[in-house]
Parts: C-alpha cells; structure tokens; sequence
C-alpha cells in the first residue's frame, strides 16, 4: 500500500470522525426511580373527614429542586436523597378545617422501585401565644466589629382572647441543626433536649397578652444606642433574660427598668445569648411542674460516637429533656450550607428558618426572621400563619421589627431604616 | 489548555541547563529542511527556528521518537519578555477580562551525533485580572468541577516549569523519552483568598522505525499526572462569602455550597500517538493521538468528600502533504480534534459525625465538541526574501448538556484565516520576520436553555455562563501583527527582539487589544 493510499484512507477516517462527532445524542441518560408511598393513618383520629389536596413534595437535598405530585400521580424521580413532605386537608366531623402533615427527613432514592412509610399527623394546634420573631443574628458596631447584647425574641398573641404569658418557658436546644449525631437514646418522638431555660415570672395572670399584641423577650432591656449607635433600644422589653457571671471578663447586665426572667437552667457559666449564627432551635413550653421537680426528674445522659481521623469515640452527655406535649411553639434555625437536621419532631416544627445561608455569613448582621401575617382581624392586627413549618411560616432573613419601629440603623455605616411591615414583607 | 497543547508544549521545550552543557554545533542526526544546518551560523538558525514554528504538521513533534526530525539544527535561547492582554469587558467572566506577565524563559535543542536533547526551564509571573465565578487557574482544565464565587478579584500567578528530552537515533530505530513538570501558584491577598497550587507531571516515551521511501512511523505513549490543592481563605473578622462549586453550565452543588473551602482535583491522563511523516523534500505525514483522562473533584473539609468525577477522551487526527520543488514550497493538511467530555456526580447519604456515604452516582454532564480544519501553506524563497502565505479555515461544534435541571449550550461555529509572513536576511548577521494574521470567525448554529434562578447569586452566574456563551458563539474578527529580527554578536551568538500586537472584536461589541514584547539571546 503506497503512502498515497495510506493518506486517501486517513482521510476518509478524519471525514467519518468528524461525521460520527456530529451526533449529538448523549450517552448520558439519567436513572430513573420509582417511588410508592404507603400512609399509615394509625395516628389519625377518627373523626378526620376525606383528604382534600393530598400531595408529596420530594426535596432533592443535592441539588436543592422541589417536585411535588398529587396523591393520584405516579412517581418518578432521579435516584438521590431526598426530604419528602405530605400534606393534605380534611373537614373535621365539628366543621373545622385541619390538615394531615407527614415528613421524613433524607430519604435514599435508588434506581427502580422504592417503597415508602409515611405516617401522618393532624396538626397540633396550641392555644397559646407562638414565636412571631427572633434576631440572633446581632447588630455591628461603627467600626464593624460586632456587637453583642440586643438580640430578642418577639412572641405573639394569634388568637381571638387573652393569654396569660406567666409561667411560659422559652427554651433553646442543646443539638445543633447543623451537627447530625446518632443519639443514644433517641428521644426526639418524645421530647427535645435543651439547655437553657427561662419563664416568665407570674402567679398565673399577672401577664395577660391581648390579641394581636406582642410580648418582647430581650438579651439586655437597655438602650443600647448608648453604646452602639447602629443599634436600638430595647429598655421597654418585656423581659430580660440576665445571668449572674462567673467571669469577672463576660458579666451581664441587669436592667433596672426591665423585670428578669426566672432562670431554671441554662448550661453556660456565664451569660446566654442567642445562637449568633442561627444554628440552633428555639421554642416556648408550659412546665406544668415546678423548677425543682423539673430539673430533678428531667435530666437524662445520652451516647453517641464521634468519627475523627484518629478513629471512632463513644461520647457521653447529659442534658435536660422537655416533653412534646408541653411544648406551645418551636421553630428551628438553620443555613442552608450547614443544615443537617431539625431538632424536633416534624409534628411540632417540620422545617427551617435562616438568616444568612453559610456560616459566619457576613450578611445576617441586621436580620432576623419574622412569621409571615397572611391576612389580618377585624381589629386591624396580623394573624401569623402557624403551620407549624418555619419553612413556610417565616420570612427568612428581614429587617427586624425593633429596627423597623425605631428607625435605626440596617448596615454598620448607619443607614437608617425607612421601610415598616408587617413581618417584614408585606407593608404597614 | 488542553491536554494536547500542554503535551505539545512541554514535549517542544528544552531544557536550556542540560543544552548548556552540551558541545556546540554537534552533528545533526538528519537533514530533512534545508533553511540551515548545525553548525550554520546563529543567524541562520534563528531564521530557520522562526519558519520551522509557521509550518504545519507541530502534532508529529509531540511523539518524543520524531524530535530528531523536527530540525536538523541546534539552537539554544533565553528569553524575557512581557505579555499584556485588555479586554474591555470579559469574553468569558470566569477568565476576567485580561492579564499581564512578565516571564523568563531558556530553551535548547541539541543534535549530538546519534543523540538528540531538548529542554526548557520557564518562569513567569503575572496577574488576571478581574476573574469571577472561578477560582482556579485552571478553569479550561478543571471545567466543570471548579470552586467559584460571586466575588472573585484579580489573581497573582507564578509558574515554574521544567522539561527536558532526549532521543536517540541507532540505524533504523529512533527512540526517545521526555518528560515535564509545571508548577502553578496562584492567589489573592484580599477575601475571598485563594491559594491554589498545581502540579503537572508530564511523561512521554516513543519509538520509531525508519521505513521505505524516506518515511519513518513512529509510536508514543504519554503519561500525565495534574493535582491542584485549593484553598480559601477569608479574613474579615464579620465573616465570609459563600463559596460554590460548580457543576457545569451555571449549576453548582447546591449541598455544599457555602461549605468546603478546601478542595482538591486530581486528573490523570493516559495517551497514544501514531505518527508518519516524510523526511524528504516532498511527502505526506499523518497523525493520529488518542488520549483518556479522568478527574476527581474531592473536597477536603468534609472528609476527603469525592463530590464529582469526569472522563475527557479525546481524538487527533491530522494529514497532509508537503512538496518542495526549486524555490517553492507547499504543504497542505486536514485534521480533526473530537473529544466527549462526561461529568458524574456522586450522590451522599446523610453525615454522621462528619462523614457522608456514598449513595449513588448519576452521570449528569456531557461536554461534547469536535473541529475540523484545512491549513494550506505556500513559501516562496527568493535571494534573500521568503513570502508566506497560509490560509486555513474550520469548522468548530461544541454541544454541553447539564440533564436536570436541564441546560443545554450548543455553539457551531465557522472560522477562516490567513496568516501572511515574509523573512528577509539583510546581512550575515541581521535577519527579521513580520507575519501579518486576519481570521474572522462566523456564527452557525448556536442554543442556550438555563433554569430560571434561584436567588440572586444564581441569577448572578447564569448571567456569567450568558456572556461567556453569546461572545463564543457570536461573529469575531481578529488581526495581529508580528515582528521579529535577530542581529548576530559573533558566528555563535546573536540578539533578539519580538513585539506582537493583536487586536480582536466581538460582533456582541467587547474587544480585547493584546501585546507582548520579549528580548531573546540565541547561541
């Protein structure tokens, strides 16, 4: 064969190369899975009517899209590992509207058939006041550095009576949203396990909430404008929550105008503030015990291992748990670049709220997250939406309602705030 | 740069300390082009290495066995330069919108009897400036798998880089080997902080056998090995910005995104290249160059996390024919470059105490392209004069498919060009060359779908993939001019100068003005 040969031939294979080339059908084609879903309705009471607007909602955790399918849809998704959500509303046999939630957290999705348990509940609904904001995120000093003491939690009146706020128990929890471990025991179907405590004092109605009013749940009942020009004044809270310091270096301010909550535990020697990155849960519980009977009867020690590259280490802890069934409100917190788990059962709070969406996110300073007003009383306030979903219930990262009432500051170079809402989206 | 370009690059570098060491004006092994031969003077050889890099048929030179052919001439140089490119905005905003370096570069080539030894050793240091949605020096290499923010910045970068060959002639069989590293530190002094270094082995062995005819085949296999370490930093006491890593085509792994700042990709590479070329005046060549490469994309900070993994495999493939009859010379050549380009993701279970399983995989990328060219040459040698003039044109398709959410980018394109140069020897120790270069490339076919966004930093980088799609896929024409004139110190030495400037607009209206000017000492 002659070299002349050899090219006509190279060529003819360069040209069916480049023919071939031209074909444009991937041989990437993704899997794909079926997914069944069988309810068990063992906790449904029975008086729940027929379900109305059933649906799934399929949360695909790695790339962050949402498919939602109808109770009668088939199925069918990537492989992958997913939050699933049910929801679905019935008329109760006394008129009421209610809905049947269920969740289970990273569910694996594999290729072919997946069979799935879920397993509803009627919503709880509490009577009783619910968390309408929290800012933990803090405000920043006039030299950026940050400042410490004027974070609050704002608590709510949605319903049409009174509330007596006395003996209310705002809580934190003591796992992390962002720190998944396999606790031994596994409590959170019953209980949730917290660190810090505190009630409001009260002999049973010395507090009284109206509806569509507020309770202000303050760090430090000052002015804090005094120290920090960007922040605000918070010496018209409703209370404080103060710590007496065993460091002389971190001590806690105790404000002559603002009453103390009762302190039943928290778990620093020092003082207790907010979870500033917004990693942890918060909630309001009624302790139908008293202080010491509780923190006698409801400390608990739980295992759990610790992966390090050195190896695998049983740990041991103890912490205080605290009954589902006193709890009125919980909303957990979260980033989205952390977020790992909830902290509580989904009956109580089936998602998350943030500010920012990475740790140490540098945009959460003069944010907090607000519930949602979804329309308002004849008396002119907000009803909140509680669907007992901080997902759904919160707006996420807003300006905060102290901020926004106060006109002060929204950034560290003190530019002063001009919007006013609601919850921090829909205008007032 | 491609797998292919690198290879050529470290395979056509010499190492100027080993060259050093070597006796000058040894014996060329062969004489194949006759502009000069060994021991011609430095004048002559300079000129002869000036028309040698204009002609076609650079793929053979890739196969370590062929680089006793390349040229039969030895020739030593150190070079400094500047290099300077301005784009008026970003063609692509994940390579900003230019760069300066300065860079010092020593390279031989040497004929010893039956040996022949090559080397290079480089340095360059410089600076990108404007780069955002990537931050990695590597981004053509790395593609789709790199880490990336909103912010980005400019980007200081040094690079080291060794080479070195040797090849070996005994009758009939010609064999050789080579072998490169490059080092690449980058970084930034302001947040976000990237400190990314890369290392890239390079190995290359071949064997050749001298046939009938004047032709001789040869055979290589290469081997390549790439690491680059990332690391970002943030120093601003009020926190951080979030750090991406993207998945392709504006995607990025929305898990863990804002975690994992220290990452790594390891990529290796496996090739083998067939080549035929003519040592006569007149004959045909042809190459052929199949490579394999797999990458892993892992990220450190959650255990060593494998997050994504690719395969480039990639085909070369070039003829031609090239006739030289009394004072002219003409070579023409066809080739074809394809390469299929797949991403996988890996799909984790949930962390417990810091570890995440593996629960699956899904191929979810695919990056597909192939080109096609023609390149005609035509010198005329005349007293003291040679006029060249090489036309070429080509046909460019590039398909990439992210599956779900879906996105699809597809950019045909048309290109046609001429390169028009003339070297005049004005004495027996000055020479120079200007080539005059014009291509225009004409839009085909061209399709992006994108998701709709979902939060503002989102929106941010399909707007980056957006323009990085209309200037590829858009008309472009380009000009540029070069100069080169070498006056000779003795018989052995001579001096240098190389100024190129270039000018390129965008139908889409961003335009980029390039330059370069570098001193070269010849010997």
């Amino acid at each position: 064969m002659t070299i002349h040969k050899i090219l006509l031939w190279l060529s003819a294979a360069i040209c069916c190369a480049a023919i071939t080339a031209c074909d444009d059908s991937l041989e990437a084609s993704l899997p794909q899975a079926e997914v069944v879903i069988d309810l068990d309705m063992a906790d449904i009471p029975e008086d729940t009517g027929s379900l109305h607007d059933a649906k799934f909602t399929f949360r695909n955790i790695s790339n962050g899209t949402t498919s939602v399918y109808y109770a009668d849809e088939e199925i069918s998704l990537i492989p992958g590992l997913y939050d699933v959500d049910y929801s679905a509303t019935c008329l109760l046999s006394n008129g009421v509207m209610a809905t049947l939630r269920a969740q289970q957290q990273s569910v694996t999705i594999t290729q072919g058939r997946n069979n799935l348990t879920l397993r509803p509940y009627r919503n709880i609904e509490s009577d009783d006041l619910i968390i309408a904001e929290i800012f933990f995120a803090g405000t920043l000093q006039t030299s950026g550095n940050q400042y410490y003491g004027d974070d609050y939690v704002k608590l709510y009146n949605n319903t049409d009576h009174v509330i007596y706020a006395d003996g209310l128990t705002f809580f934190e929890s003591k796992f992390l949203t962002t720190q998944k471990l396999t606790f031994t025991p596994d409590i959170m179907s019953e209980a949730m396990t917290v660190q810090a405590l505190y009630t409001i004092p009260g002999s049973g109605t010395d507090h009284p909430v109206q509806p569509g009013e507020y309770l202000l749940l303050a760090d430090t009942g000052i002015d804090h404008r005094a120290i920090n020009p960007n922040s605000f004044d918070l010496s018209h809270a409703d209370f404080e929550w103060y710590d007496v310091s065993s460091s002389p270096s971190t001590m806690d301010i105790d404000s002559p105008s603002v009453p103390n909550l009762d302190k039943w535990y928290c778990y620093t020697q020092t003082v207790f503030m907010l979870h500033n990155r917004g990693f942890k849960t918060y909630g309001i519980a009624r302790i139908p015990i008293d202080r010491e009977q509780y923190l006698a009867d409801y400390y608990y020690t739980y295992e759990y291992e610790t992966v390090t590259a050195a190896g695998t280490f049983p740990m041991s802890q103890s912490a205080y748990r605290l009954p589902n069934e006193w709890i009125a409100d919980v909303v957990n917190c979260s980033v989205q670049a952390e977020y790992q788990w909830t902290l509580c059962t989904p009956a109580l709070d089936m998602g998350w709220t943030h500010c920012g969406t990475i740790d140490k996110d540098k945009t959460r300073y003069f944010h907090s997250v607000r519930r949602k007003a979804i329309g308002f009383t004849p008396d002119g306030n907000p009803i909140l939406q509680d669907t007992n979903n901080s997902t759904l219930d919160f707006n996420p990262m807003v300006i905060p309602s102290e901020i926004e009432d106060q006109h002060s500051a929204i950034d560290a170079t003190g530019t002063p705030c001009t919007s006013l809402t609601w919850d921090g989206v829909t205008p007032r | 740069m491609s797998q292919f370009k690198v290879r050529q690059y470290i395979i056509f570098s010499a190492m100027a300390a080993i060259a050093s060491a070597l006796p000058e004006g040894a014996a060329a092994a062969t004489s194949t082009v006759p502009d000069a031969d060994s021991t011609g003077s430095v004048i002559s050889r300079t000129l002869a290495e000036s028309r040698r890099q204009l002609r076609l048929n650079t793929a053979a030179f890739s196969n370590p066995a062929m680089m006793p052919l390349r040229q039969d001439y030895s020739l030593g140089s150190i070079r400094a330069g500047w290099e300077s490119r301005r784009e008026s905005r970003p063609f692509a905003v994940e390579a900003g919108h230019g760069g300066y370096a300065g860079s010092f570069d020593a390279s031989a080539y040497y004929h010893n009897g039956s040996a022949t030894l090559w080397g290079d050793a480089a340095y360059s240091n410089g600076r990108r400036l404007g780069q955002r949605w990537n931050e990695s020096a590597d981004f053509d290499r790395l593609y789709p798998y790199v880490t990336a923010d909103s912010i980005g910045g400019d980007l200081n970068c040094e690079r080291y880089s060794f080479a070195g060959g040797y090849a070996h002639t005994a009758r009939r069989v010609i064999w050789g080997v080579c072998g490169g590293y490059t080092a690449v530190l980058s970084y930034r002094n302001v947040d976000p902080r990237p400190r990314d270094i890369t290392g890239d082995l390079t190995i290359a062995i071949g064997a050749g056998y001298r046939a009938a005819f004047g032709y001789t085949a040869a055979l290589a296999l290469y081997f390549d090995k790439f690491r680059q370490s990332s690391d970002i930093a943030f120093m601003s006491e009020l926190g951080v910005s979030k750090i991406y890593h993207l998945t392709g085509l504006g995607s990025h792994y929305y898990r863990f995104a804002g975690t994992g700042t220290s990452t790594y990709n390891d990529c290796h590479s496996y090739g083998l290249s067939l080549n035929l070329i003519s040592e006569r005046e007149s004959g045909a060549f042809l190459n052929a160059d199949i490579s394999l490469t797999d990458q892993t994309h892992v990220i450190e900070d959650l255990n060593r996390l494998p997050m994504a993994s690719l395969w480039h495999k990639e085909l070369n493939l070039s003829a031609g024919w090239r006739q030289s009859a009394g004072r002219h010379r003409m070579e023409a050549e066809i080739g074809a470059r394809i390469y299929r380009r797949h991403g996988s993701e890996n799909i984790f279970g949930d962390a417990t105490s810091g570890t995440y399983p593996q629960i699956g995989s899904l191929e979810i990328l695919a990056d597909n392209h192939h080109s096609e060219y023609l390149r005609l040459l035509y010198e005329l040698y005349l007293d003291r004069t040679m006029i060249g003039i090489s036309p070429y044109a080509t046909l460019s398709h590039r398909r990439t498919v992210y599956l779900t959410p879906r996105r699809d980018r597809l950019i045909d394109t048309a290109s046609i060009g001429m390169e028009l140069y003339a070297d005049r020897r004005f004495s027996d120790r000055l020479c120079a060359m200007l080539t005059l270069s014009a291509s225009h490339r004409i839009p085909r076919t061209s399709l992006l779908e994108l998701p709709a966004p979902g939060d503002a930093a989102e929106a941010d980088l399909h707007e980056a993939v957006t323009t990085g799609f209309l200037n590829a896929s858009c008309g472009a024409t380009s000009f540029s001019a070069e100069a080169k004139a070498d006056c000779a110190l003795s018989r052995r030495y001579a001096l240098g100068v190389r100024a190129r400037i270039g000018y390129t607009r965008l139908s889409t209206s961003p335009h980029a003005l390039e330059w370069s000017a570098a001193a070269v000492f010849s010997f």
